[in-house]
């Protein structure tokens, strides 16, 4: 691996994970990411043959901003092979959980890359949880875990946030019913601990705050944490929330914190927590940048476009700038409030799909 | 045929104009022999181009290019056209109407199903035609407009209907059964489904399958004709692409450029900057979904190697293909996307060319360069040669056919 890609990662890694101000984050994230880029360029036909056509080729002398760095659509992970290193060292494939039928993402890991989100997940999940390690109900079921060649988003967010608990247990049963004699069992072995939630917020929702509630139950209060992530888009039909979501889950998990996070199974690692305003809060060897979808400019504070995620952990794939199929606008800039220095900002939902009448849909999709 | 009718998903028929006066499909289709009429009868003349007067004085359709085009192509002086096209054809006897004309319309011209109607209904046809179940708003005001002409020209208009139903084989299968010819509009699923269903055994069959249509520029020509000139041809490119999401089957996905690779690529750097804004004129507030999926088909031409260069505006993205047959795609973007390819003459487009393409529009052809493009584009697979602008332009003759054969019998009289 390039020495200099490696080196700014490890040094970013080794602070604080929300210790710079934004000017002073992007001081140290430009070159990174500019070597990154680079490094891509060097490596992967796919990615050279998008930055030549998209953006007139890799700048001969370095870039002098975040927003002028390419970047790639993650819609290409689920059509092309974007890769950086030669197959014989992917370590891991991971996929995204796609609907059946459809394409799913495949992002190829290295040990190197693997590892570094693994640590990039560990300064988050530190910052927030703290150093000890809680026990943990993980609000989900084994299976979603148990096919190790192949990840589906969903394990590998299962697995990556398991390490950081302790004699995790699974509260649902593989026909996803809420297992209520486990809990209990597992709450009773750990009276007074403060437990660690974690789940996918449709299911969390779902299996295991509507499935309490529907057997008239709550759990009791342990002041411990739910941290949930995964989008709210199939909460929007039951009118759901983030705030009447936190409730619930505080009245009937008994936690006394709600987390959610975004993140893509592209980024792994490198996830985007709520800070105290609420909003999702870039750490420092990531970042934002809103685009305007018709004509790809970077967008100021408070307007709505697609998000673009920056991370230095990709080094086995080009995905350290990508263009997502997510609307939102960044929020503050070093906001005192929030306790943290750097960008934050809110995901509105996905873009608007485009309804297109091809030639041969008289019968097809009319029913 | 041996499968039972698809009851899956059956929708009740819903008659859309009239709408009063006609109980049932039943009834109608009872009271349907004997009410054709001889070719271009005056009432059926009047009562186009008094749905041309309503069209064209509609507060929306007048202002929408489809609403507006399908109007003016309704007026008296367009019909007196197709009645003179009509009765020019030598033919040894007499024409007369088909029968009943059974017409299921397409889902991505709003517009269609009255082309196709009325073509029919000018031919003396008494016709049923189907509609998509998703009707557009654009498509509801047409229809209230038909419903008030069935009003004002009741006796000209006597046995027509248009109506939707679902996903139902049962009732596709009863108007078959019915109809003396079946047209069938939109893509290959359709005809597929549709001709699967027995027809009639006197019955005729003209089916419109998936096609794709092209663009071809003379870049000497372009280079010599003056800006205002260019900047009228981005207009009708503009025209040809803005309706329907570039989804009809007649707009262009790709413009060959004809000429020396340099001529070709400093005709496109002229050309290239004027559709955007040509673009902006005709669609006015640019749509995000359309944008993201320019913006996605853009980037998945770059990746797969098949664009050399990806330009993304609001409401067009250009792309450079790396070559000639890499610029035409499995699956065209639509929306305001044109790949953009070189060629050294208007010959090589003929190996790029199948039965799966329809309409090539030109600008700067020479007759001599038509003609041989017909000629050998046409045994290739073209149906239509037209000036970039006319598109859209829909007439009797259509994918290679000679529609009035279709909706029409021949007499023979000796």
């Amino acid at each position: 691996v390039n020495g200099s890609v490696a080196d700014a990662a490890e040094r970013l890694l080794a602070g604080p994970p929300f210790g710079l101000r934004e000017k002073e984050k992007a001081a140290v994230l430009l070159p990174a990411l500019d070597a990154l880029t680079r490094h891509h360029y060097a490596r992967s036909d796919v990615y050279r043959r998008v930055v030549d056509a998209a953006f007139g080729g890799l700048k001969a002398e370095p870039y002098q901003s975040l927003e002028e760095l390419p970047f790639v659509p993650v819609s290409a992970f689920k059509r092309h092979e974007l890769r950086s290193v030669p197959p014989s060292e992917v370590f891991r494939t991971l996929t995204s959980s796609g609907t059946t039928g459809r394409p799913v993402s495949r992002v190829y890991l290295d040990r190197d890359t693997a590892a570094l989100q693994a640590k990039a997940l560990v300064r988050i999940m530190q910052h927030f949880v703290g150093k000890d390690r809680l026990p943990m109900v993980i609000l989900d079921h084994e299976n979603a875990v148990t096919d190790r060649s192949s990840f589906s988003a969903r394990g590998a967010g299962i697995l990556g946030i398991m390490q950081f608990g302790r004699k995790p247990v699974y509260a649902l049963r593989p026909d996803m019913s809420f297992d209520a004699e486990r809990v209990d069992a597992y709450l009773a072995a750990h009276p007074g601990g403060r437990i660690l939630f974690f789940g996918f917020t449709f299911m969390v929702w779902q299996h295991a705050l509507q499935a309490l509630a529907a057997a008239g139950r709550r759990l009791p209060p342990n002041g411990g944490i739910l941290i949930h992530s995964g989008g709210w888009k199939k909460l929007e039909g039951a009118r759901v929330g983030a705030e009447r979501f936190s409730a619930e889950a505080r009245a009937t998990l008994g936690v006394s914190r709600v987390l959610n996070f975004y993140g893509m199974v592209e980024q792994v690692g490198s996830v985007f927590f709520e800070n105290e305003s609420g909003n999702l809060h870039a750490p420092v060897f990531a970042d934002v940048i809103v685009r305007c979808p018709l004509t790809l400019r970077a967008l100021p504070q408070g307007e709505r476009g697609l998000l673009q995620v920056l991370s230095v952990l990709p080094r086995s794939y080009p995905g350290h700038s990508l263009l997502t199929e997510d609307l939102g606008e960044w929020c503050d800039v070093d906001d005192e409030a929030a306790g943290m220095p750097g960008r934050s900002f809110r995901v509105i939902g996905r873009a608007p799909q485009s309804e297109v009448r091809g030639c041969s849909d008289t019968y097809v999709q009319s029913a | 045929m041996s499968n039972p009718p698809d009851t899956e998903g059956a929708a009740p028929i819903t008659i859309l104009a009239p709408r009063s006066g006609i109980a049932s499909l039943e009834a109608f289709l009872e009271g349907a022999p004997g009410q054709s009429r001889a070719p271009f009868e005056e009432g059926r003349s009047a009562a186009l181009d008094a749905l041309s007067r309503a069209l064209l004085a509609h507060p929306r359709l007048k202002r929408d290019p489809a609403g507006a085009s399908l109007g003016f192509w309704l007026r008296r002086s367009n019909v007196a056209a197709l009645e003179r096209d009509f009765r020019s054809q030598a033919v040894p006897g007499r024409r007369v109407p088909a029968g009943l004309v059974f017409h299921v319309a397409p889902a991505n011209v709003d517009t269609m199903f009255i082309y196709s109607w009325a073509l029919s209904f000018l031919a003396g046809n008494a016709n049923i035609v189907r509609l998509t179940t998703r009707v557009s708003p654009l498509m509801e005001d047409l229809l209230v407009s038909l419903d008030a002409l069935f009003t004002s020209h009741g006796e000209a208009c006597r046995g027509n209907v248009f109506l939707t139903y679902g996903h139902d084989d049962a009732v596709n299968a009863r108007l078959s059964a019915a109809c003396d010819a079946r047209f069938v509009w939109g893509g290959d699923e359709t005809v597929a489904r549709l001709r699967a269903t027995p027809l009639n055994p006197h019955a005729t069959e003209r089916s419109f399958a998936s096609k794709r249509s092209i663009s071809v520029v003379d870049a000497v020509a372009y280079l010599a004709a003056k800006p205002e000139e260019r900047e009228r041809l981005a207009g009708q490119m503009a025209a040809d692409i803005a309706p329907f999401g570039q989804m009809a089957c007649s707009s262009p996905q790709v413009v060959y450029w004809v000429g020396e690779p340099a001529e070709c690529e400093k005709a496109l750097s002229d050309f290239g900057p004027r559709m955007e804004p040509a673009m902006a004129a005709k669609l006015g507030e640019a749509d995000l979904g359309w944008a993201v999926r320019r913006l996605d088909y853009g980037f998945d031409a770059a990746a797969r190697g098949a664009a050399l260069n990806l330009r993304h505006q609001s409401h067009t993205t250009q792309v450079v293909a790396a070559s000639a047959k890499q610029a035409e795609p499995a699956d065209p973007c639509g929306v305001g996307l044109l790949n953009h390819a070189a060629l050294r003459s208007v010959g090589d487009l003929v190996p790029l060319v199948g039965r799966h393409h329809q309409t090539v529009t030109y600008f700067g052809l020479s007759i001599a360069d038509r003609a041989k493009l017909a000629e050998d584009g046409g045994r290739a697979g073209i149906d239509r040669i037209v000036p970039v602008g006319s598109a859209l332009d829909f007439g009797p003759y259509w994918d290679g056919f000679n529609l009035w054969d279709d909706l029409t019998r021949l007499v023979l009289v000796r």
